[in-house]
């Protein structure tokens, strides 16, 4: 049989190594299953509990009440205003560690997926992220406009910033977690290294403590961990309805595009190897 | 015809790896201790394999264990890549896998739920699995169940729920791997009707199987691979009796497979008797006999009920009732021998094989058939191809031959 006869051109069936925009094409093309892989993991969640989604907002809610205790009437070192700073940095890193541990195994944990399907590879970590980022948005959506109202600050125009730099973690958590799942499917330590990791990264970011106080050489320092231009920019949004310093922006806008970039190109790189090494 | 599907000169080469643990514990011991390292050894699943597919075509992939048929649908579906070669599609087409039933399905989910998402992970829009739903749940047969979790199933009904979405897939090429080895007579219809029904559409199919009666109910050609290589590559009927051909020199050389066991042996056998009668609109109560043609290998059966007369190999199945040119040779009186016990109702004569002059015969009704003057039909081409050959040599099995 020749190629003449052909009605078609003849095309690599694993689709060669296709480029950054057509992978990126291919996801839109899938992103039903990214849809569906949303909800079914939120839906599996919650499935059976009679609060379901309530619980999701139980969570935070106890953790304001204990901190304000805590923090307030206890070790008496904070101001009551503090748990509102506190509580937007404890959400948007939940959000952020929990999205990196979730996407780095996506990869890893559906292998009986990857060895059947051929389907675009990074539907998996970017579901695991919006699973993530879904109950972050609902948790923020409830707690703004509840703490704006116990704590009495007056919502200013900068809080229309807020969406932004939700955008911009956003693109940041989804580059670590492709990242994350392209390098545990090679290096499964990977996995228990990201424990420590976010342990440490955790108490480098301003969310104990108040990023206005961290002795002047210190703060350039901490800056520059993954979270602390984010959480930062909430805080500043919201609670003290400013528009954040330009070094957060730098640092924010840098850390967003160069993770979503460099985690995206990595893990299209990689993606036709995964399937070997699980 | 248009190729589809472009296999040019593929390998495939997979690491194995041994001991395989990278930790450092490990790696410390393999220091000293030499059985303790970890091995890599390569292992070519795929080598040299050429073959083009067109469109409408029905392939149907044989080979042992271990033989790499599921590497080539895999390289053809797209999950692995070549390690060298070409593996080439025509451009735009959907090619559906069935390579596991029900991969991706949620226990915790409702039927529903999961038919959406298996039919995302093939990589449906929102619109198109709205327009295919209906069709699943009608093809399934579980529109009472649709809304109840995946868990409270059985395993027969999560079976059909996941074919039912394969089948509604639609894809231009079906890569089948094994799917029949599961799944009750129902079902495994079900699957044949829907296999047939899309060849009727001019679709293509490429179907791994070890069973030669689907491979042959399915199939206009075959591809045998052994050892990761294209042994043939051509019709049917010939290459299936090139694979019979092949187990039976292997079994007897020193194997590089396991030995099927006895018990596995018996229970095909019982399932291929069984197949046999289905196939022929017969009860399970009809009548077998059983006949041994040369050496006690070789196994032929007879089925008998008033008016018809089976004789068949484990592959065959020939009804010498209404195929006219029967050569009739004289009864032959030395057909004796046959234990009373085997004489059922049904049957109305003694029959028997002889091969004395390494001819096969039969006798029916008191009268002696030869067989080489049989005219049979084979089913998978449609129409009449074959003269049989009635000969069979000591040991020797007959080729298969099908009646439409």
């Amino acid at each position: 049989m020749s190629l003449a006869h052909s009605d078609a051109p003849l095309v690599d069936a694993a689709g060669g190594h296709p480029g950054p925009i057509a992978s990126f094409a291919a996801l839109l093309r899938y992103r039903e299953l990214i849809r569906n892989l949303v909800s079914k993991d939120l839906k599996l969640k919650y499935r059976g509990s009679v609060f379901g989604f309530l619980w999701s907002l139980l969570n935070p809610l106890v953790m304001m009440l204990v901190y304000t205790v805590v923090f307030k009437y206890i070790m008496t070192i904070r101001g009551s205003d503090f748990v509102f700073q506190l509580l937007l940095g404890i959400l948007s890193w939940t959000f952020f560690a929990s999205s990196s541990s979730m996407g780095a195994g996506s990869i890893v944990d559906n292998g009986g997926l990857l060895k059947t399907v051929h389907f675009p590879r990074a539907v998996l970590p970017i579901s695991s992220v919006l699973f993530n980022f879904a109950q972050f948005l609902l948790t923020i959506l409830v707690f703004l406009p509840l703490m704006l109202t116990i704590y009495q600050i007056a919502p200013t125009p900068t809080l229309l910033l807020f969406p932004v730099f939700i955008a911009l973690q956003l693109m940041m958590t989804m580059g670590v977690a492709m990242a994350l799942a392209a390098g545990v499917t090679f290096f499964r330590d990977i996995r228990h290294l990201l424990e420590i990791a976010l342990m440490v990264l955790f108490w480098t970011t301003p969310i104990i403590y108040d990023y206005q106080t961290i002795p002047e050489q210190w703060r350039q320092r901490v800056l520059f961990s993954p979270m602390t231009p984010f959480v930062v920019a909430y805080q500043q949004i919201c609670y003290h309805g400013r528009v954040p310093d330009l070094s957060v922006w730098i640092v924010a806008v840098t850390y967003a595009v160069v993770a979503l970039a460099g985690g995206f190109v990595l893990f299209t790189r990689l993606q036709h190897e995964f399937v070997e090494q699980i | 015809m248009a190729p589809l599907i472009d296999l040019r000169n593929v390998a495939k080469r997979y690491w194995l790896r041994k001991n395989r643990s990278g930790d450092l514990k490990s790696r410390a011991l393999a220091l000293f201790h030499k059985d303790k390292r970890e091995i890599h050894e390569e292992l070519w699943a795929l080598r040299g394999v050429s073959f083009t597919v067109g469109r409408g075509e029905s392939v149907g992939i044989i080979g042992r264990n271990g033989s790499g048929k599921s590497t080539l649908l895999k390289l053809i579906a797209g999950i692995h890549r070549p390690t060298s070669g070409e593996v080439l599609v025509s451009r735009g087409i959907q090619i559906g896998t069935l390579i596991e039933l029900g991969i991706g399905f949620h226990l915790e989910l409702s039927g529903r739920e999961n038919v959406r998402l298996n039919a995302a992970i093939h990589g449906l829009s929102a619109a198109e699995i709205d327009q295919i739903y209906p069709g699943v749940v009608e093809y399934s047969g579980l529109r009472d169940f649709m809304d109840v979790q995946l868990k409270n199933y059985s395993s027969g009904m999560h079976m059909r729920l996941a074919f039912a979405v394969a089948a509604n897939l639609r894809p231009d090429v079906m890569l089948l791997d094994e799917i029949f080895a599961v799944g009750d007579e129902e079902f495994q219809k079900q699957c044949r009707r829907t296999m047939e029904q899309f060849l009727s559409e001019g679709k293509t199919i490429l179907f791994v199987s070890h069973s030669s009666y689907t491979v042959r109910e399915v199939c206009q050609r075959v591809c045998m691979l052994e050892h990761g290589q294209l042994l043939y590559d051509g019709p049917v009927e010939e290459g299936l009796a090139a694979y019979r051909q092949l187990q039976l020199t292997s079994s007897t050389s020193s194997g590089f497979e396991m030995p099927a066991t006895a018990a596995d042996q018996e229970e095909e056998a019982a399932l291929r008797r069984l197949d046999f009668l289905r196939t022929h609109g017969l009860a399970s109560h009809h009548y077998v006999l059983e006949l041994r043609c040369g050496q006690p290998t070789n196994t032929l059966r007879t089925f008998v009920e008033p008016g018809r007369l089976f004789v068949c190999t484990p592959h065959t199945a020939i009804d010498l009732h209404g195929l006219p040119p029967i050569n009739v040779a004289t009864a032959d009186a030395a057909f004796t021998g046959v234990p009373p016990e085997l004489m059922g109702p049904n049957i109305v004569s003694i029959v028997r094989a002889l091969a004395p002059d390494g001819r096969f015969y039969a006798g029916y009704d008191g009268r002696r058939i030869r067989f080489e003057q049989l005219e049979v039909m084979s089913r998978s081409a449609g129409g009449r191809v074959d003269r049989i050959d009635g000969s069979i040599a000591d040991g020797q099995q007959m080729a298969v031959f099908t009646r439409v």
